[in-house]
């Protein structure tokens, strides 16, 4: 009994403030007018107007730049793009909201009940865009992989990355991946990534050899960052001998072209030294031993 | 307040600095009227060449570099067990050097015990696996695999390749000639060729003492040039690019600019020195000296980073074993060797292919901000 006499009083100030809400919602919906639509739509035109022209400077800018500070200079691009959103925003909203405390109020109220149903996963993926700019687990011009997808960042949006892959593909990732999945960075920032080559080679390899000529080949090849280290490590496997060689390029975008460059001059050398593949399926041994039965 | 714009300078980041400078030689460039030896008739540039050419190999009094070689045979002859048997001298371009320690130095020590035999670095082996067996030829044909000896490789950068094949020469010079204390050797070579072989080789931790050519100073290369310029009875122009703040005279104010631009080195300054003589606006049969200027660097492919770096590391080569380093085709790498032909920035002699001595500074500090190992103080 005692609890109907106090939750009554309760009801009805709720009930009080729903209406005042409603109230309050009604009135903002009647100062919209043509004027400020207009107005409204060109700052939306002049934000994406503005994005499109800072993209495209910042990333002809950066592809001018000595190397050393190309990524500098890309890496700006989201900033300035958050700048540019949060100006349109704060726009739009002083516009058509005369925001003052009571305001303010009724709007975050029914906006955040709509954006936590509607808007779930983008406004996750929005807000780990916004701690990405600062945490950095991938920036743009680094070599990632998320989940299955490798390639290098070329764009960062508000909702997601860009990713090119090696086949030229663009891939885009919701940031929100960062919450879940584990992003490996290659480069972190930096100019090189380390590209691992293997070498395949039978077990009676002079393993000494092998190891002098892939040390000359990374040494050798034009794509080299020199002040970075060169390692050969190897693995003995039940097939044969598995060798790797761990280098960087002067610049990560030539990844492949790099690995390319390695793998043809090793197997010039290897081909003039003859040094011995492994067989997966010794063919010639069952050739022999199938006429010798015979 | 000039100093203050030199702790600016020194703050600065090199690229800022880099860009600054165009900007302000760009005014400058659009101020000044153009002048250079492109008015003079080729009879008359080539016998200001043949004059330039006719000068001693360096304006220093060669005395400075002899006594320190003289040190160092010295001191291996005093302890002729010890490791100290070898010395680099480092200069840029390495041509300046290989004449010095080809010509020079063979008179200076001629008659010195042990006998001094200089080793034949002109060219490379055609093909780069045969570099190892050219060398070992030719130090035979020397004399230099005698037990007591001293060894002058006038380029060292002409002894190896930047190939799988042409780096073993490094080994076998190791082995023969710095692993053996009863040889002392002397080697010239580019600074970026030895940054490279600090990398990849052992044979800069054999070597065990370095000297680098000093930079030439603005009254150096006034003494060394003054022949030409009395022979051809050159003036100094009064231009107003030259007319600083100061009260030198227009003479000593253009060696100054000369010996800063060419960042005292010999190579580039007697092409600059060569590129700024013109005819004299009121008298065209009279020779004047006008502003030296360094020539703005083209712009440049990624593509053609690589190459130039090849030629910075091995001064002088041919378009195969350049194809040879690089891992790339010939013909593809003709068409790209003759569009920076003909943008000036290589030079093609006698099939060899090399940097254009006036873009070698800018040059080199292009390729350090793009990341390659390479100091561009030197």
């Amino acid at each position: 009994m005692s609890i109907f006499i106090y939750s009554l009083p309760l009801a009805q100030s709720t009930s009080n403030t729903a209406n005042q809400t409603a109230e309050k919602a009604k009135d903002i919906l009647a100062q919209i007018t043509a004027g400020k639509v207009t107005r409204a739509l060109l700052i939306v035109l002049a934000a994406y107007l503005a994005i499109q022209i800072f993209d495209k400077l910042i990333i002809w800018l950066s592809e001018r730049v000595p190397r050393e500070w190309r990524l500098r200079v890309k890496q700006f691009l989201p900033f300035v793009r958050l700048v540019v959103i949060l100006v349109a925003t704060a726009s739009l909203i002083d516009l058509f909201l005369n925001i003052n405390r009571e305001n303010l109020l009724a709007i975050t109220g029914t906006a955040a009940v709509a954006l936590g149903f509607a808007f779930k996963d983008l406004v996750s993926s929005v807000i780990a865009g916004v701690f990405g700019l600062f945490e950095a687990p991938y920036r743009i011009g680094d070599r990632v992989q998320i989940g299955d997808h490798y390639g290098e960042v070329i764009g960062y949006g508000l909702r997601g990355i860009r990713l090119q892959t090696p086949d030229d593909s663009v891939v885009t990732i919701p940031h929100g991946q960062i919450w879940t999945s584990a992003v490996v960075n290659s480069n972190m920032g930096n100019l090189e990534a380390q590209v691992v080559t293997e070498f395949y080679f039978a077990h009676e390899v002079d393993v000494v050899l092998a190891k002098k000529i892939l040390y000359k080949v990374a040494y050798t090849s034009k794509y080299t960052q020199l002040k970075l280290p060169v390692q050969v490590i190897m693995q003995e496997k039940s097939w044969g001998t598995l060798f790797k060689l761990k280098c960087y390029p002067i610049d990560a975008r030539n990844e492949f072209v790099y690995k390319t460059d390695l793998i043809s001059r090793a197997k010039q050398a290897f081909a003039r030294h003859q040094l011995p593949y492994p067989r997966l399926l010794d063919l010639e041994s069952r050739a022999q031993h199938t006429s010798t039965s015979n | 307040m000039a100093l203050l714009n030199q702790q600016l300078q020194r703050w600065l980041p090199t690229g800022l600095k880099q860009f600054l400078d165009r900007l302000a030689n760009s005014d400058e460039a659009a101020e000044q009227p153009e002048e250079n030896c492109a008015d003079l008739t080729p009879e008359q540039i080539e016998q200001l060449s043949e004059a330039i050419q006719s000068l001693p190999n360096h304006p220093v009094n060669p005395e400075a570099i002899y006594s320190d070689i003289k040190a160092a045979l010295e001191q291996w002859q005093a302890n002729p067990q010890s490791s100290n048997n070898s010395l680099a001298i480092l200069s840029s371009p390495g041509v300046a050097i290989a004449n010095i320690l080809a010509h020079d130095l063979e008179q200076q020590l001629a008659g010195h015990e042990p006998p001094v035999l200089v080793l034949a670095t002109a060219d490379r082996a055609r093909e780069s696996h045969q570099i190892e067996s050219l060398l070992e030829q030719r130090i035979q044909q020397t004399g230099a695999d005698q037990d007591r000896c001293i060894v002058v490789i006038p380029d060292l950068s002409q002894c190896f390749l930047r190939s799988v094949d042409g780096l073993s020469s490094l080994d076998f010079l190791q082995e023969t000639l710095l692993q053996n204390p009863c040889r002392f050797t002397i080697m010239g070579l580019d600074p970026v060729a030895w940054h490279y072989l600090g990398v990849v080789s052992h044979l800069a931790t054999y070597c065990s003492q370095e000297l680098s050519l000093p930079k030439l100073e603005a009254d150096q290369l006034q003494d060394w040039l003054k022949p030409v310029i009395d022979q051809f009875q050159l003036q100094f122009s009064r231009h107003s690019a030259l007319q600083k703040a100061t009260n030198d005279s227009p003479e000593s104010r253009y060696f100054k600019e000369l010996a800063a631009l060419s960042n005292g080195n010999r190579v580039v300054a007697e092409q600059l020195f060569l590129q700024s003589i013109h005819s004299a606006n009121d008298r065209p049969e009279a020779l004047e000296l006008g502003v030296p200027k360094l020539p703005n660097l083209p712009s440049l492919q990624e593509s053609d980073n690589y190459l130039l770096y090849s030629l910075l590391l091995h001064g002088e080569m041919t378009l195969s074993a350049l194809a040879d380093s690089l891992g790339e085709a010939v013909p593809t790498l003709r068409y790209q060797a003759q569009a920076l032909q003909q943008s000036e920035v290589i030079l093609l002699r006698e099939d060899r292919l090399s940097i254009n001595p006036t873009y070698d500074p800018e040059l080199r500090q292009s390729l350090a901000l793009n990341n390659f190992v390479i100091d561009s103080r030197d």
